[in-house]
């Protein structure tokens, strides 16, 4: 099992058509033995429920196998998302990366 | 559906020893159905259409016909339409062919031959007007006033052409042009304006072309320079009466699938209820194109952001709900909205805006698009089961958002419910509503079975207060005369700004009303900068506060910004009338 965090940073929309790219890139890393992740979400512009949903399945999964996963550095619409859809109050969100790792290592 | 074969030739109904080669597209506005009809002395065409792929093909057929036995071409128009014709203007091999004749109706001759690009809708799809020379001009002004016969050209062989009024029952007559075919059978020319004054339809045997007559009341049609409701409600009785006599087998149009007689007088009778519902439409014109464009891309944001949070939340509280072990009343919440099908149709929307922007497609594109996800969105939304476990003001803005669009693009002006309203009481109970949840604790602990409990513990899950950590300063102003404003859509309104406001990580702002001369004012302080609001939401805002019968100033106020709204008090409106 992997000790240190795993990053992973999509860009651009996380939409119908590239939630499934996102989605096998958090399941690549889970089965690759990534238990710490952190999504750096500062090049991601929007966010629909379908990438809302794939985080989610992620961070089941991962909570499932004693991992944890931090997103970081939401862009205002994203972080505006999160907080209207009830998502802020079930992920740990960090304005930094930096702040993300730290907090996986706590 | 009447039975036609695409892209073959096949017996022309009702004529022994001609045929016809329809070429038939899916309905866009780029380009219309074409027909060709070969008669052993003659070849028709029918709207020529608007792609050079297309021309490509008729032009081949026709080159083939031509080459086993010479004869003349006549390209008719059902009108002028770009769509329709630009082909015909613009492919060097329509000038090429040997023996044509160009026949149009004596209006449309007119918009050609000047270049009319309003008449022709060059300028809404902003598309070149090449000029061509006019053979044959039908139907024109007077030709109905007295039965004639007039001798005319076709490319060195004397054609007799034909006018008359033709008895179509009940006492009514419709005027007619005609010329020989094959043997005994005629081409036939009816006006029929109304989509526009050139429009007509043609009948070779037991076929009838009808043009754009059947999409005459169609949004984004009804309203183009040259329509003419009053025209177009009588060319739906004449051509009512004309299917009802009989004779007539196969219609077809300018657009899409063939018809039978019986299904196309069905659709024009419907047409006339529809057609009746159009008076004060307004002129669908490049001004308003642009106009409906931008609104289109402006209230598709809105309404990404609006299902995204609906369909988000959903599946925030259906995760909580398993969490707890209530998956049945998880599996009812996802099933509320197909988000995957909401995901794909705002996806579609947003891949469609970025080719508009790179200069792919047209701005009536973008507005017959959002028109079309709209309506597909309206259709899956189900306002009233969402309303029983949502935020009761996300579901009435999505409802309002659609409608207010449906009814822009069909034309129309979207309704506005202007009331005397006590702004104060107005906007004090929006404040009231930010920090009162929907939710009871008691339906928690006095549900009597499972299922209420699980949806007591839902609609409380479900309950997200994005005004949570923000501070209102509410100082409503003292003898405020009435206001008259749509308070419906002021209180969606004030409830975006605020929403706005919030999400962006103000934790106070300060808000008043007061009244200054016949006006009377609501104004937002937030401590957050302008540049909190994109120019898109500074938009969404203005138009927002139009139609709720008001207007929206927002300015940089200090190191914050401030958005005023104004309504006319409803003294001054008494005053004004």
């Amino acid at each position: 099992m992997s000790q240190s965090a795993r990053v992973i940073s999509p860009a651009g929309r996380i939409d119908a058509a590239t939630a499934p790219l996102l989605e096998n890139q958090l399941s690549g890393a889970i089965d690759g033995g990534d238990r710490k992740i952190v999504v750096d979400l500062s090049s991601v512009e929007y966010i629909s429920s379908a990438g809302l949903r794939a985080l989610l399945a992620a961070m089941k999964r991962l909570r499932a196998l004693g991992g944890k996963m931090v997103l970081c550095s939401l862009h205002p619409y994203v972080k505006e998302v999160f907080d209207m859809t009830g998502f802020s109050r079930i992920f740990t969100m960090c304005n930094t990366r930096d702040e993300a790792l730290i907090s996986l290592r706590s | 559906m009447a039975e036609m074969e695409n892209q073959a030739w096949q017996p022309l109904p009702g004529v022994e020893g001609v045929k016809i080669y329809p070429f038939l597209r899916k309905v866009d506005i780029i380009s219309s159905n074409s027909y060709l009809v070969a008669a052993p002395g003659l070849i028709v065409v029918v709207d020529p259409g608007g792609l050079p792929e297309q021309a490509d093909i008729l032009l081949g057929e026709i080159s083939r016909l031509i080459t086993e036995k010479p004869r003349p071409v006549i390209v008719c128009l059902t009108h002028v339409h770009l769509d329709h014709c630009s082909q015909l203007l613009s492919h060097p091999g329509f000038r090429k062919i040997p023996l044509r004749i160009v026949a149009v109706q004596e209006q449309g001759a007119q918009a050609l031959e000047n270049g009319d690009r309003a008449a022709t809708i060059a300028d809404l799809i902003q598309h070149d007007l090449e000029r061509t020379d006019i053979d044959i001009r039908l139907l024109p002004a007077g030709c109905d006033t007295a039965r004639r016969k007039e001798e005319v050209n076709l490319c060195g062989a004397s054609c007799t052409m034909c006018f008359d009024t033709l008895k179509i029952g009940e006492g009514r007559t419709l005027p007619r042009q005609y010329m020989p075919l094959h043997g005994e059978s005629m081409i036939e020319f009816f006006p029929t304006p109304g989509h526009s004054p050139d429009s007509i339809c043609i009948r070779i045997g037991e076929v009838l072309f009808t043009g754009d007559l059947v999409f005459a009341t169609a949004p984004g049609v009804a309203g183009l320079k040259g329509w003419d409701l009053k025209a177009l409600l009588a060319s739906l009785d004449t051509m009512i009466a004309l299917l009802s006599i009989g004779g007539i087998s196969v219609c077809l149009p300018g657009h899409g699938r063939p018809m039978e007689a019986q299904m196309m007088l069905r659709t024009l009778t419907a047409m006339k209820k529809e057609a009746a519902s159009l008076e004060g439409i307004e002129s669908i014109n490049p001004a308003w194109v642009k106009e409906t464009a931008a609104y289109a891309g402006d209230l598709m944001d809105e309404v990404d952001r609006l299902f995204t949070i609906i369909a988000g939340r959903l599946v925030y509280v259906a995760h909580i709900m398993d969490e707890l072990e209530e998956s049945g009343e998880a599996d009812r919440l996802r099933g509320m909205i197909d988000s995957n099908l909401v995901d794909e149709l705002l996806s579609d929307f947003n891949r469609f805006s970025l080719e508009y922007h790179s200069g792919q497609v047209l701005e009536i594109h973008v507005a017959l698009k959002a028109n079309q996800i709209s309506q597909k969105l309206e259709r899956i939304y189900r306002g009233e089961l969402l309303g029983s476990v949502l935020d009761l003001s996300l579901v009435r803005r999505v409802e309002r958002l659609l409608l207010d669009y449906t009814i822009t693009f069909r034309g129309f002006r979207p309704q506005v419910d202007l009331e005397p309203t006590d702004i104060s009481i107005a906007a004090g109970k929006v404040i009231t509503a930010l920090s009162c949840p929907r939710y009871h604790d008691e339906s928690i602990i006095e549900a009597e079975s499972e299922e209420e409990f699980a949806r007591a513990l839902a609609l409380r899950i479900a309950s997200v207060n994005p005004f949570e950590n923000l501070d209102v300063a509410y100082t409503p102003g003292l003898d405020i005369p009435i206001a008259l404003m749509d308070t419906g859509r002021f209180a969606d309104l004030l409830m975006y700004v605020l929403e706005k406001i919030s999400v962006a990580g103000a934790t106070r702002l300060s808000l008043g009303t007061g009244t200054t001369g016949n006006m009377v004012w609501i104004q937002v302080k937030s401590p957050g900068p302008l540049q909190a609001f994109s120019e898109r939401v500074q938009r969404f805002i203005t138009r927002s506060g139009r139609l709720s019968g008001g207007k929206c100033t927002i300015s940089p106020e200090g190191n914050g910004m401030s958005i005023l709204l104004e309504y006319p008090s409803v003294n001054s409106h008494t005053q004004d009338s």
